[in-house]
């Protein structure tokens, strides 16, 4: 038999947290990429990064190290929007020279920085921080990016909800309209013994000559009002 | 815990889309969410309204015919769902029960082999945005935790795809209102009987499904043999499907 659900109360996405979501999200990036830690950067309105979240406490310390000292992976990745990072931390010369020691002191090896964008812009950046040395697996790479990729979109989701319900409203319209104009032009083929083609000119000219949209010239085709006589 | 929930799915989806060489995409979650739900397959329809509706994706057959025997038939889980704004779900379809509450829909989808359909509204704040649909090929109902998951699984698709149309907007510089209908010939029809028949909109319609429905065909072929003037409905000639 067909049960419908109404308790969502565990599910909805709508209450949670950001920084919570992103926290949870590091430890999954942990766990699935095999890395010591890893931890989040995330602009602000003023384009300021800011530590979001870390995996552990060594990771956040490191983070905030780059944001203190101005130096590190997170902060050129964020610049640049590319991924950077560095397959041996004890090796010289160094790019980062205080932020290797730093990393060094707290056991790590090797770490790599991937931007999060979201849409065009880069929002933050992801960084994993490795216990050994060498370069990173292929996987790593791809599935580090990929984190850094969803971890946008649950900021997109959660962060721009009302912006999105706006986004919702203009495609709804957008499939109103579009279907609206689709009859309309189908009218005008049988009223007129013409193609679609030239039916959708006709509704094309007509909207820009009475300066009107063209799905309002559409509805009007629908509603019966212009009748034939175009 | 939400953020958990949010967070496995996204870290399986962001796995899933990396292990093919992907970008996680509405059409990607879709593909993950087969695994994650433990289904046959997942369909993606964005709606504005029961006779607006776009399939924007389909992991496969069975499920791309179950959306048009939601558009054909108005009526089945999938149509309860987006009237009603909650998840609709029927482990086995084939029960006394499901027949009689969907009389047309259940034959219809066991025909094309569909064993269990769970339809999930897809919503974005107080609008309803569309459905995402999964189905199996056999019985069974789903765990409390893969309806958790999918419904998470939905939020995330919906973010996924008002952020692709958003950008596709941009990138080309295009209005939304530009977006091209898949059914695009089956609101030519409508129109064109509407004219043809003398009747409503709303009314050619319910006479192209009709049609469709009593000659067993999908509503869009017939909408394109309307359209190519191959089929000419009359008047009186009108099945009734109920």
């Amino acid at each position: 038999m067909a049960e419908t659900f109404v308790e969502l109360a565990d599910t909805l996405v709508l209450g949670f947290d950001t920084i919570d979501f992103l926290h949870t999200l590091t430890e999954r990036c942990v766990e699935l990429l095999h890395v010591g830690a890893a931890g989040i950067l995330l602009a602000d309105q003023q384009g300021v990064l800011n530590l979001v979240a870390a995996s552990t406490e060594r990771a956040r310390l490191l983070e905030l190290f780059q944001l203190q000292e101005d130096e590190g992976p997170c902060l050129d990745c964020f610049d640049t929007g590319r991924p950077v990072g560095c397959d041996d931390l004890g090796a010289a010369p160094q790019r980062w020279p205080r932020f290797a020691m730093a990393a060094r002191a707290q056991g790590f090896a090797a770490v790599d920085a991937v931007p999060m964008r979201l849409r065009e812009q880069v929002i933050g950046a992801l960084n994993l921080f490795r216990t050994s040395p060498g370069p990173p697996s292929e996987d790593v790479t791809l599935l580090a990016q990929s984190f850094a990729n969803v971890a946008a979109i649950g900021i997109l989701h959660v962060r721009a909800l009302w912006q999105s319900e706006m986004i919702a409203e203009q495609v709804q319209n957008a499939l109103d309209s579009g279907v609206t104009i689709q009859q309309a032009k189908g009218i005008l083929t049988v009223r007129l013994q013409i193609d679609l083609a030239d039916a959708l000119s006709l509704l094309r000219t007509h909207a820009r000559n009475s300066n009107q949209l063209l799905s309002d010239v559409a509805q009007q085709v629908i509603d019966g009002r212009r009748a034939s006589s175009t | 815990m939400s953020s958990e929930r949010l967070a496995k799915v996204l870290g399986y989806l962001a796995a899933d889309a990396a292990s093919h060489g992907a970008e996680v995409s509405s059409e990607s979650a879709c593909d993950a969410g087969v695994r994650l739900a433990g289904v046959t397959g997942v369909q993606l329809t964005l709606m504005s309204g029961p006779d607006r509706g776009e399939s924007r994706y389909a992991t496969d057959e069975v499920g791309a015919r179950l959306e048009e025997l939601r558009f054909t038939l108005g009526e089945g889980p999938c149509a309860d769902a987006f009237r009603t704004g909650v998840p609709v779900l029927a482990g086995e379809l084939d029960t006394g029960p499901n027949h009689r509450r969907w009389p047309l829909f259940v034959p219809a989808a066991l025909e094309i082999g569909a064993r269990a359909v769970f339809a999930f509204p897809l919503r974005s704040g107080a609008i309803r945005m569309g459905l995402l649909v999964l189905h199996r090929t056999r019985p069974g109902a789903m765990t409390h935790e893969q309806m958790s998951d999918t419904q998470v699984l939905a939020d995330v698709i919906l973010s996924l795809l008002l952020d692709e149309l958003t950008r596709v907007q941009v990138e080309n510089n295009t209005l939304l209102a530009d977006m091209p209908l898949r059914r695009a010939e089956v609101h030519q029809a409508t129109g064109m009987l509407s004219v043809q028949l003398g009747v409503s909109v709303e009314e050619a319609l319910v006479r192209l499904r009709a049609h469709a429905f009593a000659e067993e065909r999908p509503v869009i072929d017939v909408a394109r043999d309307v359209v190519a003037r191959r089929l000419r409905l009359t008047p009186e000639a009108r099945p009734d499907p109920a």
